[in-house]
């Protein structure tokens, strides 16, 4: 606004209800729809660009006032548990001989957690992995996890940004996410 | 029965155990200024309690929780499906083994269903079903597989050995609402 009052003037009084009738509409929300518009931004990028898929949605329907945290207590589990094999796999590849059976369980085990939080390019540079691990290509196994480790970080960090995000956005109306 | 008269007040009338239930009837008389007794009919305090009672009964019958069994080795897949389940108020429990399963399974009775990830360490989701069907407590509670590969073999041999069902991962409320009317 450009109206600059004194609040100790008895028109700041009526702020508010100027910038409702010249704008139609509050500071406050002004702020608000602004982070909101930033989440939702960084939500569209996030399935556009391939990291996340359809199940991502699934979970936000699970979400509701019972377990309204929902959606980021499944992803924290995720990355709990990723965590742990990733640093399994990254031993495990340092073995002579080689366990390819073992490594195969162990990526199955990722993919699987990946696949069921919606984490689309994590989950397609798994499959690589175990079609290395199938052909017990030991060379192809290495590239390949350095690309799982690499989508696992970014994934973090990027789900990390969103939900600090949302948290200062607020509840976020079911009807408003794109996809529906 | 006796019947004892008051001034414009209360009779107290009891039936004796009448199908071992007792209803205490208060009887009201108003005295006219004629002197007579004059009767009313008034709502019955100890019908209400029998009513309620018996509705507190009918309730109680009718309406036996379905507890389902979730056996998934993954934390993320185990959330996943309890919340999956309990959004339809289904009572869960998960656990993350079939040794852990078959554990509980004789402890608690009442399991209306046993849903099962195919691939765990140790204990297979296969094995546990073969386990459960080769139980002759057991045999009787539906058993679904669940599985993030395709593979049409795994899926016969589960079917042929009794499943009731096999579920692709990451499964969904659709895929579970079809099992509602499977569970015992």
């Amino acid at each position: 606004m450009a109206l600059h009052f004194s609040s100790a003037h008895p028109i700041s009084a009526l702020h508010p209800l100027l910038c409702f009738f010249l704008h139609d509409t509050y500071p406050e929300m002004e702020y608000a729809s602004g982070l909101q518009r930033q989440l939702a931004s960084m939500k569209k990028n996030l399935f556009d660009q391939g990291y996340l898929d359809e199940q991502f949605y699934q979970l936000e329907e699970l979400q509701d006032e019972s377990s309204p945290n929902f959606v980021e207590e499944v992803v924290t589990l995720f990355f709990r548990d990723s965590s742990r094999l990733v640093a399994n796999i990254d031993q495990a590849l340092q073995k002579y001989p080689q366990d390819f059976r073992r490594l195969d369980n162990f990526m199955h085990q990722l993919k699987g957690s990946a696949s069921s939080i919606g984490a689309a390019k994590m989950k397609n540079e798994c499959t690589s992995f175990r079609e290395f691990c199938n052909k017990e290509n030991r060379e192809g196994c290495l590239r390949s996890f350095q690309k799982v480790k690499k989508e696992h970080a970014v994934l973090k960090q990027k789900l990390e940004n969103y939900f600090q995000l949302l948290k200062q956005v607020g509840p976020v109306d079911k009807a408003t996410h794109s996809g529906n | 029965m006796e019947v004892v008269p008051r001034d414009s007040g209360l009779i107290w009338w009891g039936f004796p155990a009448l199908y071992s239930l007792r209803f205490l009837f208060l009887v009201y008389y108003i005295r006219r200024p004629s002197g007579d007794l004059l009767p009313l009919l008034l709502p019955q305090p100890s019908l209400f309690f029998f009513f309620f009672a018996m509705s507190s009964y009918a309730e109680g019958r009718g309406e036996q929780e379905i507890h389902v069994l979730a056996v998934d080795d993954s934390s993320v897949d185990r959330a996943l499906i309890a919340k999956i389940l309990r959004s339809s108020n289904y009572r869960v429990t998960t656990v993350d083994s079939g040794k852990r399963a078959l554990e509980l399974l004789t402890l608690e009775p009442n399991i209306s269903m046993i849903i099962t990830d195919y691939w765990m360490p140790e204990m297979t989701g296969y094995e546990l079903l073969k386990s459960v069907k080769e139980s002759s407590k057991l045999r009787e509670i539906p058993v679904v597989v669940m599985s993030s590969e395709n593979v049409p073999n795994r899926i016969n041999r589960c079917l042929e050995e009794g499943a009731e069902d096999f579920l692709l991962k990451p499964v969904r409320p659709s895929d579970v609402s079809r099992l509602c009317s499977r569970m015992r």
